[in-house]
């Protein structure tokens, strides 16, 4: 790839040389104002070692003072002469120096290619900086010809769909992620509010990045930004058709590039960038990279650039309704404890018919005993214990061995539950009818979720063990003990429950706040060991 | 090419302009349909209650919002919405150029096929296009608002189709899409300008002497060592408790009349904020004259609760009963400028109003507990004056 076909890097080296050329003799001229030294003494005296051993290693070959400073020595010799020679000599000085720490940047980007072009709106950014800085120092021609420069890069053009919706134009086309890169907008500062869009949170985009990373099924709605209406050209192809909803020719100009402001998928954006990053860092990945490259995703442009209009444009868009806990264990596949729930749910005596799939508890008139996304709650603390967490790479594990899993848990299920109550004994027995759990539910507190979860913490407690605290594969003695307890609610005193300060005296229904629920699986365990001993 | 309807009778339901790309390997179409058009193309969720296919239960409260959204904002917004289709069940031609060659081979006309359009199924928006359909319904009945309608049925939605029609697979596609994160209190406070407190909360941030500068602007909350009093959204609730008071709803109604009288909404906020506050506690007013910086308020919540926001909420709770007495609001004040408020103390008058926890060291943020507080102070207050 030569630079010709590299248009947008091709820009930025030739305003650099302008740049470049500019400020030396800026530099030069005023460093003569430093009273009582030369020049090359002020050279000195600003740089680094390293910067002024390249400046002597120039000047050994025979080039002017002022052919001999690099670019990156420009704002060091600025901010040392600031106030003798520089602060007054710039039109507005308003930041100056901080442009001149960034053009470094740029320039070692450009000076070391890859094989790749800069992005659109990197160049455009960086042309605009490079023109203020021109102009700060009065070469107002020179930065016309930088912002020529600007205006004669290669606009973006597509395909795309126009619409209108909510009284505003919309254009929808797709971007491959290769293109989207380096068009798009990027966050720069992640913690605060900036223009439309809220803080970024870094941790969000690199569970998306993750995600692309890991699978190849994966799924990226529409990116949503809004572009003023003067740097967007719109060529219909059907001129005689709808024009309120036709399809046609879009230009986006290169200052649009710049100017577009993503309102919402801020967080998809970085996850794009950093992936693909991430990836051409990994030689091992190169096929996923090229696969991942030809993959698209739709963007949705609205004509807006008022800031407060894509404010609210992205606090409308965000008015979703979350998804439920039990529509997460029924679609969602990936979890190795929804895979179980939903078996559990199918093959255990004691729950199948028991779960309520379609909402995320159960009412106390319901004639089921748990739902769907409390049971793969209540299986993962079976695992891991009522605090424990189940990382990616754990969930991997189980996924790999099922069922082993889905055994463990029918063990506890349909062996341990019983043994651990009647009320479970006779719900399997068919002794006690669905239809009777309502009416029981007064007499005891066996059919509530929590409670059935705070037995899966016991058990898990009981044969895994834990600070001090053996582990005892037969969880026989613990049922024993569960079964002689009294789960009555409504009394004031003689409850397991109440005892462990889970249920409060005179309660129906234990409190499900952590701490408590933690303290009183510790003290349902203490209890069931010292019978033990 | 605009999108060409057939009738059904046709081998084509839909003949449209369509963007094609790949994603998670899949082939994807993306298109744009009128609302007239998708209402009368795209499936419909006959019954609400359960989960069906792809499709989480409906939940016609949302879809309700969203109707009234686009019946009564004029500057709507709607993402687009995603489907499955079997692979089968669409064909797809680029678009040839004048030499007739493809100009590019995922620019197209997209066709679905009349006889596996029951193939297709909406796994991300079925709430959308429920409201999509009521809102066309309602206003065909409203012969004053046929210029809404007209311009609704001609406003578009955009779509994005799946070749995938596997239902445990679009089940995926549903929980994926919606892993996102929700958007912040602190964001909406800021963003969205329809709600009269938001606008009221950022305008007091901005301009009320005692909380200009203390107001995070950034995040939901504020952490022990802020030096902030409280975050900009819980100034906004804050501000409802003051005109509808403790955990009442502003209706919808009720925010616009509040949006037609922001000046008056402010006032009263403002007065709240800048009389009434740093007449109640010497932490505010000190603060208001300068013998109190920002800085010093992290260590100073170690000492008094006064710069906990759950105390400010019951300020305005008690703020808000006190009005609607007819008190002038100094004695109220007063009685809470002589209380005891020091944090780690076992006595004082939000231990006596049972706001403290036990060990003297937090206030409880429990709507029950900051109710009774509220109506605990106020009682107390009142004895005190008619004493």
């Amino acid at each position: 790839m030569t630079l010709v076909d590299r248009p947008n890097r091709q820009a930025l080296i030739d305003a650099l040389d302008i740049y470049r050329d500019e400020m030396r003799s800026f530099i030069v001229r005023n460093l003569k104002r430093v009273p009582g030294r030369k020049v090359e003494d002020c050279i000195k005296f600003a740089l680094h070692d390293t910067q002024y051993n390249q400046f002597v290693e120039s000047r050994s070959e025979d080039r002017s003072v002022e052919a001999s400073i690099d670019i990156n020595a420009f704002p060091q010799i600025v901010k040392t002469y600031w106030r003798d020679a520089f602060g007054d000599r710039f039109k507005t000085g308003g930041n100056v120096q901080a442009a001149m720490y960034s053009i470094i940047e740029v320039r070692n980007n450009v000076s070391h290619p890859g094989t790749d072009d800069v992005g659109l709106n990197y160049a455009v950014d960086f042309l605009k900086r490079i023109a203020t800085l021109l102009t700060e120092i009065n070469q107002s021609d020179q930065a016309d010809v930088v912002n020529a420069i600007r205006v004669g890069l290669l606009p973006f053009k597509t395909h795309a769909h126009k619409f209108r919706q909510g009284g505003r134009d919309v254009y929808a086309f797709s971007l491959d992620l290769e293109t989207l890169d380096k068009l798009l907008p990027d966050r720069v500062d992640d913690k605060m509010v900036i223009d439309a869009n809220r803080p970024l949170t870094a941790s969000h985009a690199k569970d998306i990045q993750m995600y692309l990373e890991d699978r190849s099924d994966w799924l990226l709605g529409a990116l949503l930004l809004g572009v003023p209406s003067s740097n967007v050209d719109f060529q219909t192809y059907t001129p005689d058709s709808n024009a309120e909803n036709c399809v046609g020719s879009l230009i986006i100009d290169a200052d649009g590039a710049a100017a577009m402001k993503m309102f919402d998928g801020q967080h998809r954006r970085r996850a794009i960038k950093d992936v693909i990053n991430g990836l051409a860092r990994n030689t091992s990945n190169s096929n996923k990279l090229a696969s991942l490259k030809e993959n698209s995703i739709p963007i949705m442009l609205y004509v807006e650039d008022d800031i407060d209009a894509l404010r609210q444009m992205f606090a409308d868009a965000a008015q979703t309704r979350s998804i439920e806990g039990n529509t997460v264990t029924r679609f969602d596949q990936r979890d190795a404890f929804n895979l179980a729930a939903l078996w559990i749910a199918d093959y255990s005596d004691l729950f199948v018919g028991r779960v309520e799939m379609e909402r995320t508890s159960v009412a106390r008139s319901s004639h089921n005993i748990i739902a769907i996304n409390q049971l793969a709650q209540t299986l993962k603390t079976l695992e891991v214990g009522y605090s424990g967490r189940i990382s990616k790479d754990r969930n991997e594990v189980y996924m790999q061995d099922l069922d082993s899993l889905y055994e463990r848990c029918l063990t506890w299920a349909d062996d341990f539950m019983p043994s651990a109550r009647d009320e479970y004994n006779d719900l399997m027995a068919g002794e006690i009818d669905n239809s009777d759990i309502p009416g029981e539910r007064v007499k005891t507190m066996a059919y509530n979720a929590i409670v059935i979860r705070i037995f899966a913490a016991c058990y898990y407690k009981w044969t895994n063990g834990g600070y001090k605290l053996p582990a005892l594969s037969d969880w026989s003695r613990l049922a024993d003990f569960l079964r002689n307890a009294s789960l009555r609610p409504g009394i004031k005193t003689g409850s397991l429950l109440i005892d462990a300060g889970v249920v409060p005296p005179g309660g129906t229904s234990p409190i499900a706040q952590r701490q408590t629920v933690v303290q009183a699986i510790d003290y349902i365990i203490e209890q069931a060991r010292e019978i033990l001993a | 090419m605009s999108p060409v309807i057939s009738t059904s009778t046709n081998q084509y339901s839909l003949s449209a302009p369509a963007h094609r790309f790949r994603q998670g390997g899949r082939d994807a179409y993306y298109f744009t349909l009128t609302l007239e058009t998708l209402d009368g193309l795209l499936p419909q969720r006959v019954e609400d209650d359960v989960v069906r296919e792809a499709n989480r239960r409906l939940t016609p409260s949302h879809a309700k919002n969203i109707q009234k959204y686009l019946d009564e904002k004029d500057d709507w917004l709607l993402g687009a919405m995603m489907l499955g289709i079997a692979h089968d069940a669409v064909d797809f031609e680029p678009y040839p150029i004048e030499d007739g060659e493809a100009d590019s081979l995922n620019f197209g006309e997209l066709r679905i096929r009349t006889n596996r359009i029951n193939t297709m199924r909406i796994f991300d928006g079925q709430h959308r296009r429920r409201a999509v359909q009521e809102v066309l319904a309602a206003l065909a009945y409203d012969e004053c608002r046929s210029d809404k309608l007209a311009v609704l049925q001609k406003s578009s939605m955009t779509i994005i189709l799946y070749a995938e029609d596997n239902i445990k697979t679009l089940r995926q596609m549903f929980v994926d899409a919606s892993k996102t994160k929700r958007i912040e209190g602190s964001t909406v406070a800021r963003f969205d300008r329809r709600d009269a407190f938001n606008l009221t909360a950022v305008r007091l941030a901005n301009d009320s002497r005692m909380l200009k500068g203390r107001v995070e602007m950034e995040r939901s909350s504020v952490s022990a060592s802020s030096q902030n009093l409280l975050a900009i959204n819980q100034l906004a609730s804050i501000l409802k408790t003051l005109e509808v008071g403790n955990n009442r709803r502003v209706s919808r109604e009720l925010n616009d009349t509040h949006m037609q009288k922001l000046d008056d909404l402010y006032e009263r906020c403002r007065i709240w904020c800048d009389e009434f506050i740093p007449a109640v506690r010497e932490e505010y007013n000190e603060l208001l004259n300068g013998d109190i910086k920002n800085s010093e308020i992290p260590q100073l919540r170690g000492k008094t609760f006064a710069y906990n926001v759950t105390f400010i909420r019951v300020l305005a709770g008690c703020y808000r009963m006190w009005l609607m007495e007819y008190r002038p609001w100094e004695a109220l004040a007063d009685f809470i400028h002589k209380a005891s408020i020091n944090r780690g103390s076992s006595y004082g008058l939000l231990v006596d109003a049972g706001l403290v926890t036990l060990d003297g060291k937090n206030l409880l943020s429990r709507r029950q507990e900051v109710a009774k507080s509220i109506e605990y102070i106020v009682s107390a207050s009142k004895a005190t004056v008619v004493d």
